[in-house]
This record gives C-alpha cells, structure tokens and sequence, in this order.
C-alpha cells in the first residue's frame, strides 16, 4: 500500500507515512519507492552487531539508533526506516532527523558516497561547502541563495559519478534550515516558517524559488575554515593528495565509511573530484557582518575559474 | 636489499601525481612522477639496485644522487607500511 507522503531526497524516492516538513513533497506515484519510512516497534537490541556507539549499533543489514526523547530508528539494507517515537516526541522533532542523520546513515547503509556538505547552484554546476556541524555550512546556503544561487543541500550531499566519469552532486529536497542567529543576521525573520526542533533552536525556511531539486556536476569544492586571526576571506589549493584526502575526511559519517568498508568508494570519488572539479581550503572570519565580503571573494574565485558564464550576479 | 610492496593499496592517477590509499587504514599519500614510476617497478620485489639502474636510465639523474633520492623515498614508503626492505632475498 502506497504511504500518503512522497519526496526526492538525495536522489531517491522516498515514502513516509509521516510528513517529513521542511522537504518539498511531490505528487504519490506508484508506491514503488526505493525508500520507506513508517512508524512501528524498534527492538533496543540488535542481533549479531557488528559495530557500536554510546547511541547506535549495525550489524549485516541493520541500523539501529536512538536519539533520546525523540525516538528510536531501525534501518534496513538501506529501504526502510521504522520509527519508535519516544514520550512526548511530536512527528514534526522525528521528522527532522528521518531527513538528517538518520538518512545520511540510509546513504551510507546502501553504500552510497555521501558528504558532510552543504552544495549550491552556480551557472548549471554544484559548488560544495564541506565541514563538520557548526562550520557554517547552512549559513553559507543561506547567503548564496538570498543571491540568487539556489541551494541544492544544506548539511548532506549525496554524490554518484556519472558515465562520463564526473562527480554529480544531489539535491537532499529539503528546504534550507538555518541557526536562529543565522536568520536574523540574514533579515529574513519574517520568513521563517516552523521552529525546526525546540531544543536546537534551529528554523525551516521557505525558499521554494531558491530551492534547486537538480543534480549537478560538481564544479568546485570548499573545506570551510574559520581565519583567526581575522582576516578577509582567502581560497588556498592545496596538494593533490591532501585535496583528496580532505573530500574523503569529510564523508558524512568517517567511522562508518570504515566500519561498512567503503573506503575504496570514496577513495574513487575522492580522486574524481581532486581531479575534476578542484578542491580548496576557504578561510573567512565566522561574523554575520563579513558574509557579503566571503561571497565577493567566491564570486571572483569562481571567474577565475571560468565557472561562470554571464557575470557576477547582486543580490 | 630487496624491496616489495606490503598491504593492500588503492590508487589513482590525478594530473601528473598518483593518490594513493591503504585500504586497511584510509591513509593517503601522493606520489610524483617518479615516485610513481618507482611504484610501478615494484610490481615485484626488486633490487634497490635494480631500481636505480633503471631511473638512470629514464630519467636526466646522476647514478649517485639518483640513490641518494631513491633511498629516502623508499624509506618514506617504508615508514608509511606502503613497502617492506630486507636484506636476504624475499621468499
């Protein structure tokens, strides 16, 4: 029986039986999903484990994992998500992970490259914003789409290489979700539609006009660094083999790119991208006040390397 | 001395470089054009000797500082697992 919701995240056709807000639904098609969500019983224990955290175990073909007073998640051979939600736990909070972690881990579970990135659109190509949580990631979306460019990913970036041998970065089909400081920073309070989760203070915002559901190839990729002390924003290249290195550190979960023995993948898509698109460190100051700064900086790394075809665009 | 690749490596060309990867442990590291030519002859276990008789050839190098080279990289290779020396002949 086909579930009442259905959304494209990261490439996949994905089926809930609880509204994932803050991604873009789309019409139901014919219930043959390649992933489905569904509320039911989560065991607290998993046979034969293979590996395990403080808040996780894996075995062959399972995932379990518990995010405490929201809800426990068990994924199967990277197809189903069955949610236990914990007391008081409202589908809106599960919702929020279903769409984060825990699909970055369904990713990971079907052996899929994936990325601890955010990715915008520039000029037909999807420029990568890597870093761990709190780099400025969403932030960086934020500000590239109040400009115009359209933001593919905030937080996970799903990556294939195509028959041409080109890295191609995926659409998560999430509206951007942004910090509460971010979005005042941004002047765009008054867009703000629904507090992302209570304790994380985080908010989704509507950006449907600046939202892109396209896969891309990859143009270029950023590790995000703070400059300390404060300087104006600076792209540097470094080695071929730390360019490599540097994309496959920032797989969405490292450990378990070891633990699923992925390494040969990503080491693939790693080398792809070093070769085709180009790998830099970006150091900017983390202020509000030094974003228009950063993204001039970009915009002038980007024509230098002809990424863009019709000028430099203004917000 | 007898030199042989040890542990299972992944690798990649890139521009004029070769990536390279353990596949046990994730480390990577890069190879120049000669290092990677260096990489290839030790398909099998080689000489050093062998080795370097074979970069004079190829390559616009002194048979001395050729060995100078030689040696530091391959006790590079050695300290990142990537190969094995020893002094008797490799079973």
């Amino acid at each position: 029986m086909p579930l009442p919701h259905s959304y494209t995240i990261a490439g996949l056709d994905v089926e809930s039986e609880i509204p994932l807000a803050g991604s873009v639904d789309r019409p139901v098609e014919s219930g043959v999903a390649d992933v489905r969500v569904r509320l039911g019983a989560v065991p607290a224990t998993l046979d034969a484990v293979s590996a395990t955290g403080p808040t996780w175990a894996m075995s062959a073909d399972y995932f379990l994992l518990r995010i405490p007073g929201v809800a426990r998640f068990l994924l199967f051979a990277g197809r189903e998500i069955v949610c236990e939600p914990e007391a008081r736990a409202d589908t809106d909070d599960i919702a929020i992970f279903v769409v984060g972690t825990v699909m970055g881990i369904l990713l990971h579970q079907r052996g899929q490259i994936v990325l601890h990135a955010s990715a915008s659109e520039v000029d037909g190509k999807a420029i990568l914003f890597c870093g761990r949580s709190g780099a400025g990631k969403s932030t960086m979306a934020a500000a590239l789409a109040q400009r115009g460019y359209a933001c593919l990913t905030d937080d996970l970036c799903a990556i294939t290489i195509d028959n041409v041998g080109r890295a191609i970065a995926h659409s998560d089909g999430r509206q951007i979700k942004l910090w509460e400081q971010s979005i005042k920073h941004l002047n765009m309070g008054e867009q703000s539609t629904k507090r992302v989760r209570r304790q994380i203070e985080k908010y989704y915002v509507d950006h449907h006009r600046r939202v892109s559901e396209r896969a891309l190839p990859v143009g270029v990729v950023y590790a995000l660094h703070e400059a300390r002390p404060v300087r104006p924003a600076a792209v540097e290249r470094p080695n071929v083999v730390d360019s490599a290195a540097l994309v496959h550190r920032h797989a969405y979960r490292p450990l378990l790119v070891a633990r699923m023995g992925q390494r040969g993948e990503y080491f693939k898509v790693a080398t792809t991208i070093a070769k085709s698109a180009g790998v830099y460190r970006l150091s900017r100051p983390m202020g509000f006040d030094e974003i228009p700064n950063s993204i001039a900086q970009l915009q002038r790394h980007w024509a230098e390397l002809g990424l863009l075809s019709g000028g430099i665009q203004c917000s | 001395m007898l030199v042989a690749r040890r542990g299972d490596w992944l690798s990649a060309q890139v521009g004029d470089e070769i990536v390279m990867m353990s596949a046990q442990n994730g480390f990577y590291i890069g190879l120049n054009a000669v290092g990677a030519r260096i990489w290839g002859l030790l398909e099998r276990p080689r000489a050093i000797d062998e080795i370097c008789a074979r970069l004079v050839e190829e390559f616009d190098v002194m048979p001395n500082a050729c060995r100078t080279e030689v040696e530091s990289f391959l006790a590079e290779l050695e300290r990142h697992g990537a190969i094995v020396m020893a002094p008797a002949p490799l079973a």
